[in-house]
């Protein structure tokens, strides 16, 4: 290879190619990032229902809808028929509650889309969580400041880890209360 | 020319002239020619690199790959998207997503009717589990019990009533077929409308079938039984004049004599039997009964005898009457004989022990009135009388049970009742023949000529789950509903009437039995709805039964809670008149003669009558002597098969009068010489995916009339016929004749075993032979908080197999098939060993439930590449299926061959992916992962119930204990064998059983440090040498 | 290392793009899954019955 073509790989195509690589590779890191742990996926929602109304501005409690939060492994999106315990006379000529009546008449199923969601060979439990005194918001973030929901944390198995792990970092005020969370594998993965 | 060109090439060679051949020198002008061309001719003639290009050059192939990968990867859906989640709409109130619910129920398995709980989630059954009120089962449940759930989500139950048009069935709807079976029925006029049944246990249905004759008065009830103790209630009422054979208070004997009997085994009422017989098995209390086990077959019985006596079925008779002779002999009975039969003469005869005789008779003369003599219910008449002779003179009549008895609601109908229905249809006197949820074209033997007879008359109805060989000859085919979704009531016991409710809907369009019958009774087929017989039912129960209780409190609440415990108790008298009627002892041909083999059909240990044919998890549950799966087979002794040139897997043909069967062989150590032992149940046909062609259909060999019993015949003929069938097996057989291979498990320290006499003597003795304690590389991880163990007794553990199919259940194992087994790719996590040491003809057995024994020190645990199997710090072995890549070197370092690997996704591979059906998902546990292709499975120590007693200690604010947690294993073992807990808690009750001073590791000398501890089996013989 | 780049005419880049860009969404659109799915066939209807008395659910007991 004579000199001038040299000149030119060296000064102009390698550099380019270093920086095409680099730039891929950070590209698709950060573009891939949300699938990986699924932060800032904010889906509509089959009916607008605002946690901003309902939990912040009229303090509903978390448990009165996610009712066997506490009880089982699973939070539980709640019944149509929970929401047609105020529903059935509040505010009924609104349009998204004809909508949710709809619904509840005539036995459809309503498809809220999912947001939170942990692999199904990870066998979450909400209740060891919420018994223990942490919080909804911890890992939901505040919910009831949200209009529509979306998620605020990573859910990769390194951030549970990382919080199993930091215990008494991240809940200095229940110190006595809990321990560090299980790090071996079987507490999740049966 | 060519001189020309000579002269050129010499003047124009370059200096050095190299040339290769004379041709070359000397320009041969082929020679030259050739040069220019690199190949021979012909070689690249078709070679044209212009010819098969297409129009696509190499760098918009690359543009075109490049652009399509792009456009796949891009087109690919939203990757944020997790699908959506559907609440209930109107939440059902009893249901907490998560939280399992539990209804009391009847399992309608077997006739011995045992209470059940049934688990459902979120309104599905998904596990059952025995009721631990009910008095009879006490909380334990039958392999066949648990097993029954799949019958409930079988995917090819039939789906709608069907019509037979031109031997085609089609599907049709409820109100035709009523309509038509109606009209039948009302115009019968004269002639007699048949129902055939299995034997009635429920009041409520016999009052509806008495409802129903009053509407057809010419209606009849034929109801049997394949295997049944009706020559045993018959023999009792000869000898004692009124009642049903008595239940027996097995804990209280001392020493048990079992004839022929599998009083542990396939015999009913074994959940009962097994639990009181272990009682007195028992290495705490220092309790030790003593069983003799007189048989022709190896059975499970014969397993856990102390002292077995092989005894061909005919010289039973005589073998009795023996006994009773040597004992009037020595002085310990007193009563006028007009028999006497020499023991010892027919021991020689027939090549028993005589030591044994002298052991057996010394320990009935010693324990007299604490000993029972039991006869199976297979052996004729004549032996039950003699038998029950002899326990009335040994005073073991203490031993029958006064506080409860077997009642019969409805008497079964014999194989005479069944040829007059036949003779009657011959003649057209039968307007109708209903199988009420019954086979008797499988069953009924077939002299009796059913199957002809009914193929050729028109209306046959048959009401059933799944199609089977009554349902193909029958016109119309009603499915009724899977005992899980019917209302129903059980009397089997006095003082107990046994409640079945529904768990779920209908999940076909089918409807109960007895609600069909209602509607036929009406006359109307509009008149069925959903609650017919639960109107039925609780009006029968507020009219008959309510009264009777007697309680003040209202009749719904009464019904309430009636359903809440799954049966109501009372007391009832039973008649205890035992006086013996001496009269009925008259014995003739005491002696029994034979000129061929002896045939004994026995009930099949997992498939009972062949009902359970269509359940994979049942016909994958290895035999418990033999392991072998998926067939029956004809078990023939060792020397038999030797004198007739057989090996295992022969094919023969065994002749019983005209009838012959093509069966292959297995040589079954134990078995008595020219004695056939052939299980029942197996050759379906037209009965589903699973259960067709499974097997060999020896009902063919049954006979109304028996030279010895329905189930034993005699003057059979065997003969060896061209041709293998090879037989699937879990475990092989250990040679006999290998000295390298004879009783390899106990000098490998697999299996510990004692006599009860050297343990009463020295009762570390198990320590002083075996404990051998080792250093280790590693440093001891110190176990702070609760750590998992689990103990057997192998003196309870009787090799029954419930264990293996409730963890079947309880982990969503899957059904292999029998190719898969033939390779040892059966997927049970727990199995259990069966070792013979001792002759070919007179073996011990040892039997040892295996499954992982979550070793600290585990040599799995080292060699994952991928770190798939970890050590977690409450004692367990791991496994996250997620990350296992398959490489398997796990299961090649395990020394106990416990782990599983998945070769296959067997729900999609087996049976052409008939796991993959839609309703068998339902049945699956959703607390435990589903594996596929790929991923290693094993024993998990029911992690996920551990996981379960761990958040329920946290919702209620303590910590978890050992007692929180019941595996699958242990809540099903009818002897209470497996214990399991925490080690660290010197409080529980498992911790005695770890520490045992007869408990000892398989294996110890590898040194890893197994968490399951067996606890010494003990032979209770004469010796203190095994 | 070939140093002459041919260009390619604006007018026609912009319409590869285009193009490229509206098949890809009309591409996504496709229900592939639905005509591989027998809806009908799975159809079965979990219901518990009403009639039916259920055990309470005692804390301690081991599920």
């Amino acid at each position: 290879m004579n000199a001038s073509k040299l000149d030119f790989l060296l000064r102009s195509k390698l550099p380019l190619i270093v920086f095409v690589i680099i730039a891929s590779f950070t590209l698709t890191y950060f573009v891939s990032r949300p699938e990986r742990d699924g932060v800032g996926y904010t889906p509509d929602q089959p009916i607008q229902f605002s946690h901003l109304l309902h939990s912040g501005q009229m303090q509903i409690d978390c448990k009165y809808c996610h009712i066997s939060v506490d009880k089982t492994r699973y939070a539980t999106v709640p019944s149509v028929s929970t929401c047609m315990n105020c529903h059935s006379i509040a505010r009924k000529d609104r349009p998204q509650i004809i909508k949710l009546t709809e619904y509840y008449n005539n036995n459809i199923p309503l498809p809220w889309k999912r947001i939170h969601k942990v692999p199904e060979y990870a066998y979450f439990n909400h209740s060891v969580h919420v018994n223990k005194g942490i919080e909804c918001s911890s890992c939901h973030g505040p919910v009831e400041q949200m209009e529509k929901v979306g998620q605020l944390n990573s859910f990769t198995m390194g951030s549970c880890l990382s919080c199993h792990r930091e215990a008494h970092d991240r809940f200095p005020e229940l110190k006595n209360q809990i321990n560090k969370g299980p790090e071996y594998c079987s507490a999740c993965h049966r | 020319m060519s001189e020309n060109l000579e002269k050129q090439s010499l003047d124009n060679n370059p200096d050095p002239n190299y040339w290769r051949s004379f041709k070359e020198l000397y320009n041969d002008k082929e020679t030259i020619e050739k040069k220019f061309h690199e190949f021979e001719k012909g070689v690249t003639d078709e070679f044209d690199p212009n010819e098969n290009l297409s129009g696509l050059s190499r760098r918009k192939f690359l543009a075109l790959l490049g652009a399509s990968a792009a456009f796949a990867g891009v087109a690919c859906t939203d990757y944020r998207d997790k699908g959506e989640i559907i609440p209930y709409n109107i939440k059902p109130e009893e249901i907490t997503l998560g939280k399992p619910n539990f209804y009391a129920s009847t399992c309608t398995g077997c006739n011995s009717n045992c209470g059940i709980l049934i688990k459902t989630r979120e309104g599905r059954p998904i596990k059952i589990d025995g009721n631990p009120d009910h008095p009879v089962n006490q909380g334990k449940i039958c392999s066949k019990g648990q097993a029954s759930i799949l019958n409930l989500y079988d995917p090819e139950r039939i789906k709608s009533p069907l019509r037979k048009n031109y031997n085609v069935f089609s599907e049709t709807d409820w109100k035709s077929v009523d309509d038509d079976i109606i009209n039948v029925l009302t115009n019968s006029g004269s002639k007699e409308i048949a129902l055939v049944t299995h034997k009635i246990n429920s009041p409520t249905t016999l009052k509806l079938l008495n409802d129903f004759k009053n509407e057809y008065p010419n209606t009849k009830i034929y109801s049997y039984e394949l295997f049944n103790d009706s020559i045993r209630n018959s023999a009792w009422l000869k000898s004692y004049g009124s009642g049903n054979f008595p239940l027996i208070n097995w804990n209280e004997a001392e020493v048990i004599l079992a004839l022929e009997s599998d009083f542990l085994g396939a015999d009913e009422n074994r959940i009962e039997n097994s639990r009181l017989f272990a009682q007195s098995r028992d290495v705490d209390s220092k309790k030790f009964n003593r069983l003799y086990v007189a048989e022709s077959g190896m059975t499970l019985t014969g397993i856990n005898a102390d002292y077995r006596l092989s005894i061909r079925p005919e010289h039973q008779l005589e073998f009795v009457l023996g006994l009773i002779s040597e004992l009037k002999k020595k002085g310990v009975v007193q009563i006028p004989l007009d028999f006497n039969v020499n023991i010892y003469d027919l021991a020689k005869k027939n090549n028993l022990d005589s030591k044994k005789v002298d052991y057996l008779i010394n320990d009935l003369s010693a324990k007299k009135g604490k000993s029972i003599i039991y006869a199976g219910n297979s052996l004729p008449e004549d032996v039950h009388i003699a038998v029950n002779l002899l326990n009335e003179i040994l005073g073991n009549s203490k031993l029958y049970r006064k506080d409860s008895a077997s009642v019969d609601v409805l008497p079964i109908s014999n194989y005479k009742d069944f040829e007059e229905l036949v003779n009657k249809i011959k003649n057209n006197q039968v307007a109708a023949v209903i199988h009420l949820n019954s086979n008797p074209v499988y069953h009924l033997p077939e002299d009796i000529g059913y199957k002809e007879v009914l193929s050729k008359f028109e209306n046959v109805f048959s009401l059933s789950e799944t199609m089977s060989e009554s349902c193909q000859i029958s016109k119309f085919i009603l499915p009724i509903n899977h005992n899980f979704e019917s209302w129903g009531d059980y009397k089997t016991r006095t003082g107990i009437i046994s409640l079945s409710q529904p768990v779920i809907m209908p999940l076909h369009n089918s409807r109960q039995l007895e609600s069909i019958l209602l509607t036929w009774i009406k006359k109307d087929s509009q008149s069925y709805s959903d609650t017919i017989y639960h109107d039925y039912l609780k009006t029968n129960w507020q009219e008959n039964i309510y009264p009777k209780y007697s309680t003040s409190i209202s009749f719904d609440k009464f019904w309430y809670s009636a359903l809440h415990n799954g049966f109501i108790s009372f007391t009832e008298n039973i008649d205890s008149n035992l006086n013996f009627n001496y009269g009925a002892v008259k014995f003739e041909n005491i002696q029994s003669s034979n000129s061929g083999f002896t045939l004994v059909l026995k009930e099949s240990y997992s498939l009972g009558d062949g009902r359970y044919a269509n359940n994979g998890w049942l016909q994958e549950l290895p035999h418990p002597v033999s392991k072998i799966t998926w067939d029956n087979y004809a078990a023939i002794s060792h020397s038999t098969a030797k004198s007739l040139g057989l090996k295992d897997n022969d094919l023969i043909e065994v002749q019983v009068a005209e009838r012959k069967l093509r069966i292959p062989v297995f040589v079954q150590a134990g078995n008595t010489d020219n004695t056939v032992v052939i299980e029942l149940g197996y050759g379906r046909e037209y009965s589903g995916i699973v259960a067709t062609g499974v097997g060999f259909n020896a009902n063919k060999l049954l006979s109304k009339n028996s030279d010895y019993s329905p189930w034993i015949y005699k003057n059979v003929k065997i003969s060896k016929i061209q041709g293998k069938y090879i037989l699937a097996s879990t475990q092989e057989h250990h040679s006999f004749d290998i000295p390298r291979e004879q009783d390899l498990h106990l000098k490998r320290h697999i299996v510990v075993e004692g006599t009860v006499s050297e343990y009463l003597r020295n009762p570390a003795f198990i320590k002083d032979k075996h404990q051998i304690e080792h250093e280790s590389v590693y440093t001891p991880f110190e176990y702070k908080e609760v750590k998992w163990g689990m103990s057997i007794d192998l003196n309870k553990c009787l090799g029954c197999g419930d264990c293996v199919v409730a963890c079947n259940v309880e982990n969503n194992v899957p059904v292999v098939g029998k190719d898969q087994v033939l390779k040892s790719r059966e997927m049970q996590w727990l199995r259990i060993d069966r070792y013979y040491s001792g002759s070919p003809d007179d073996p011990k057995i040892s039997t040892q439930p295996m499954l992982c024994q979550h070793c600290d020190l585990a040599p799995c645990e080292n060699v994952c590449p991928v770190v798939a199997t970890t050590h977690s710090p409450d004692g367990l072995n791991q496994m996250t299926y997620n990350r296992c890549v398959g490489t398997r070197y796990c299961s090649n370092n395990c020394p106990y061959k416990v782990r599983r690997f998945n070769f296959f996704n067997y729900r999609d591979h087996f049976r052409n992916g008939y796991q993959e059906n839609p309703v068998f998902a339902l049945l699956n546990n959703p607390e435990v992962t589903v594996r596929s292709r790929g991923v290693m499975e094993k024993c998990t120590f029911c992690v996920q119930r551990i996981s379960d007693a761990r958040s329920e200690a946290i919702r209620q604010g303590r910590k978890v204990k050992g007692s929180d947690v019941k595996t699958a294993c242990q809540d099903a073992c009818p002897t209470s064998a497996i214990k399991f807990g925490d080690i660290n808690n010197p409080e529980e009750e498992f911790y005695k059983y770890r520490n045992h001073e007869l408990g000892y590791y398989s294996l110890s000398e590898l040194n890893i440090k197994p968490n399951v501890t067996y606890i010494a089996k003990l032979r209770n013989i004469h010796s203190e040498e095994l | 290392m070939n140093f002459n780049f041919e260009k390619i005419k604006r007018s026609k880049f912009l319409n590869y793009t285009l193009l490229t860009g509206s098949a890809i969404l009309l591409y996504k659109k496709i229900p592939f899954l639905k005509s591989v799915s027998n809806i009908s066939a799975d159809k079965i209807i979990i219901k518990s019955n009403p009639l039916s008395v259920p055990r309470e659910n005692s804390g301690e007991k081991n599920v």
